[in-house]
């Protein structure tokens, strides 16, 4: 029967009439390979048995025959080639079958660079690329079945693919916020976005699925709310967003919501994973009659905290007013917050109006002082408004001295008028004689209990002053004693009042913002890694030095209206609030 | 973001042209595939059919560096490259994904002196979890 055709087939080389006659009849011949797995076996198979002319002739059909696949079922069979095809079916199925290609997933596991190191974060994404691969394999296999009705089939028969392409993204919820609002226009985080790239008129070697987005805090607090961990959150997530990309989608009738969550049951079972499925935990929160409180601002605490990187290198907190309440005491938010700073690698630094020791006794109180503390004799501080600068390892780096005249006559009126005045030293306190005011500043301001020194001479040979404060009532300082030394300083002093009952007496050019600006210098550090937080007048400079100056509601309107935001009271834990939500 | 754009009919199945040795193909589109970690730029002619296509993978870059938008400018530049030579003068862009990647292809294709009738992204809105509605309280 062979030598028939080959005639047939000389023939109609020398294009004869009968030219559109002989591809056909070679269609004819080579549509028995179209059913076997490997066509390029076949011919070869067939060269052997043929000569070198007539393979050459087979070789150019085959092409013509792959580029017209599509009509190769409407042509006729002319009677005459019967016999011909049935042999040629019956040689090709003694052949064994070649082993198909095993398709390649490849799976991209990536940490968001805003997320900081976390070793169990990195465990999650090393677990991640071994159980990725292993769900889409699973769920590939359940395409085949293609029981489900409303499933968009735009990913159907993998075989024509060598690699399958997903990327799963792990970050926080600003990251996730972000996209929801540019992508969703919905502005709230929430725990996973399937974001699919597949075309599905594109022929080509690789399927390029989409991206999986997974907001690890969002993912967190799900955990603790279901009783599992992490890893198994995510993994649900997973499984959940993994569904979206192969077309399932739990939102367009309750028939899909059912199959979408009978596909997560099925994975998450034959995985061996633990959890429920995404839309069957969905539908338990529903029943129970608890309800979630949601986070109404963007203040980031708790457990989520360690998912954000720090903004700043340096807080700068005044005290007064500012990390003190009303009872010149620390709360116990503010004190947490502050080592919440600490422990993830912020810097606080302390720049007050009192002295160093005055300020450990407080800071002591709230178990924040020591080495890993916010302060102590070897950390950098500014204390008594700028004019004590320490530096790295507690080193001095400025210290301003009052004009040695004006201590001299503020100690004579003292002893005049019988107004008690309180020389700051360093970390002294100096006074000419013992009263209940003086006694206060120690009781109530925590400074160092007042030495009383027994002559005017004696005190100021003894020790460098930084300043000096006149205590009495508050009539008595604005009407009596302010006026006076205003006038009495003229050039060689600054007054000023931090408190209504006591007025201070200080160096030309005091500045607590001056202050920082020394110690910004010692550091090297510039003002942009600086945030500072603080209330009264005296820190004005120092929240326009900063790149976040904060001022908080209670303080002076001066200073409220130079600040980047106003935060809450000082009473109402104004330094957490603060930290939380413009620190991280 | 803009809805996909349906196809609409199917495609009309016709012999090609087998006398001429180099095929020219003055239209095409131009799909792009923007993942975090990936780029694929695809060259079609306006029936479907790949002509050129390319990949941050397939230009060697490897890992996190996929997903940058010099792998992605790279791909891009790889894939037009081919159809410019094949006398390629016009193409409609579709952009699908959200990668970083999205923006340097496109700065690519531009500058490959290909006229763009169209650009449009054709990026899906992205699914997310399965949160119920927040009960309202009285």
């Amino acid at each position: 029967m062979l030598s028939r055709v080959c005639p047939t087939l000389r023939y109609n080389r020398i294009w004869s009439a009968h030219a559109r006659e002989m591809p056909r009849a070679t269609l004819l011949l080579l549509q028995p390979n179209f059913f076997h797995s490997s066509p390029k076996t076949a011919l070869v198979n067939r060269l052997d048995v043929t000569s070198s002319e007539f393979s050459s002739m087979f070789r150019r059909s085959f092409h013509a025959l792959r580029s017209t696949v599509g009509d190769w079922r409407k042509l006729p069979k002319p009677p005459g080639q019967v016999f011909a095809e049935r042999r040629e079916y019956r040689k090709i199925r003694r052949r064994a079958p070649k082993k198909k290609q095993e398709l390649e997933l490849s799976v991209s596991i990536c940490i968001e660079e805003q997320l900081p190191d976390d070793l169990e974060i990195q465990n999650i994404a090393e677990m991640l690329r071994l159980n990725v691969p292993m769900a889409m394999t699973l769920a590939f296999n359940g395409l085949k079945d293609s029981k489900y009705k409303t499933r968009e089939t735009d990913i159907e028969d993998l075989g024509g693919y060598e690699t399958v392409e997903l990327s799963v993204m792990l970050c926080n919820d600003d990251f996730i916020c972000k996209l929801n609002k540019e992508w969703r226009g919905e502005d709230h985080a929430t725990d996973v976005l399937s974001m699919s790239q597949h075309v599905p008129e594109l022929k080509l070697p690789v399927l390029m699925m989409g991206d999986l987005v997974i907001s690890v805090e969002t993912a967190a607090r799900q955990a603790a709310e279901r009783g599992h961990t992490l890893l198994d959150e995510i993994r649900i997530l997973v499984i959940h967003g993994l569904l979206h990309l192969l077309g399932f989608d739990h939102e367009i009738s309750d028939e899909a919501e059912q199959e979408m969550e009978e596909e997560e049951e099925l994975l998450l079972k034959n995985l061996g994973w633990k959890g429920k499925g995404l839309i069957q935990s969905a539908y338990d929160i529903q029943k129970t009659t608890t309800v979630q409180p949601e986070k109404s601002d963007d203040r980031k605490e708790g457990d989520g905290l360690r998912l954000y990187k720090p903004k700043f290198s340096y807080i700068f907190c005044d005290m007064d007013g500012t990390l003190l309440n009303s009872k010149s005491q620390i709360s116990e938010a503010n004190a947490k917050a502050l080592k919440e700073a600490l422990l993830r690698g912020l810097k606080v630094v302390i720049a007050t109006g009192k002295s160093r020791p005055g300020a450990i006794r407080i800071l002591k109180t709230a178990d924040l002082t020591g080495s890993d503390g916010i302060i102590s004799e070897s950390s950098p501080g500014v204390f008594v408004q700028g004019l004590l600068v320490y530096g790295r390892q507690g080193k001095e780096v400025y210290r301003g001295n009052l004009d040695r005249d004006v201590c001299r006559e503020t100690c004579l009126y003292s002893l005049e008028h019988r107004i008690p005045l309180i020389a700051f030293s360093q970390d002294r306190c100096l006074t000419l004689f013992d009263h209940p005011l003086v006694d206060s500043l120690h009781t109530i301001y925590n400074e160092p209990k007042a030495e009383i020194i027994s002559s005017v001479d004696q005190l100021i040979a003894e020790a460098d002053i930084q300043k000096v404060i006149f205590m009495d009532t508050t009539e008595g300082v604005s009407s009596v004693i302010r006026p006076y030394w205003s006038e009495a300083t003229g050039d060689r002093a600054n007054v000023v009042q931090a408190q209504s009952d006591m007025l201070e007496i200080v160096p030309p050019g005091t500045s607590k913002g001056n202050g920082v600006k020394m110690l910004l210098n010692h550091l090297g550090v510039s003002p942009d890694e600086i945030m500072a937080i603080g209330d009264g007048e005296n820190d004005i400079e120092m929240l326009q030095l900063a790149s976040l100056g904060v001022a908080l509601s209670n303080g002076a309107e001066k200073t409220k209206a130079v600040a980047d935001v106003i935060g809450v009271s000082n009473d109402q834990d104004g330094v957490a609030d603060a930290i939380y939500r413009y620190a991280f | 973001m803009a809805k996909p754009i349906l196809r609409i009919g199917s495609r009309k199945n016709t012999r090609s042209g087998s006398r001429k040795n180099v095929r020219r193909i003055p239209k095409g589109v131009i799909h792009v595939q923007a993942s975090f970690n990936n780029t694929i730029v695809t060259v079609t002619d306006v029936r479907g059919r790949v002509i050129s296509w390319s990949s941050a993978g397939t230009c060697g870059f490897r890992g996190t560096r996929r997903g940058t938008p010099f792998a992605a400018q790279t791909a891009a530049g790889n894939a037009i490259r081919a159809v410019v030579d094949q006398g390629m003068q016009r193409a409609e862009v579709r952009i699908k994904g959200p990668g970083l990647g999205r923006d340097a292809a496109l700065r690519a294709i531009r500058r490959s002196g290909i006229l763009l009738s169209f650009v449009r992204d054709v990026t899906p809105m992205p699914h997310n979890g399965c949160r119920p509605p927040k009960k309202r309280r009285v």
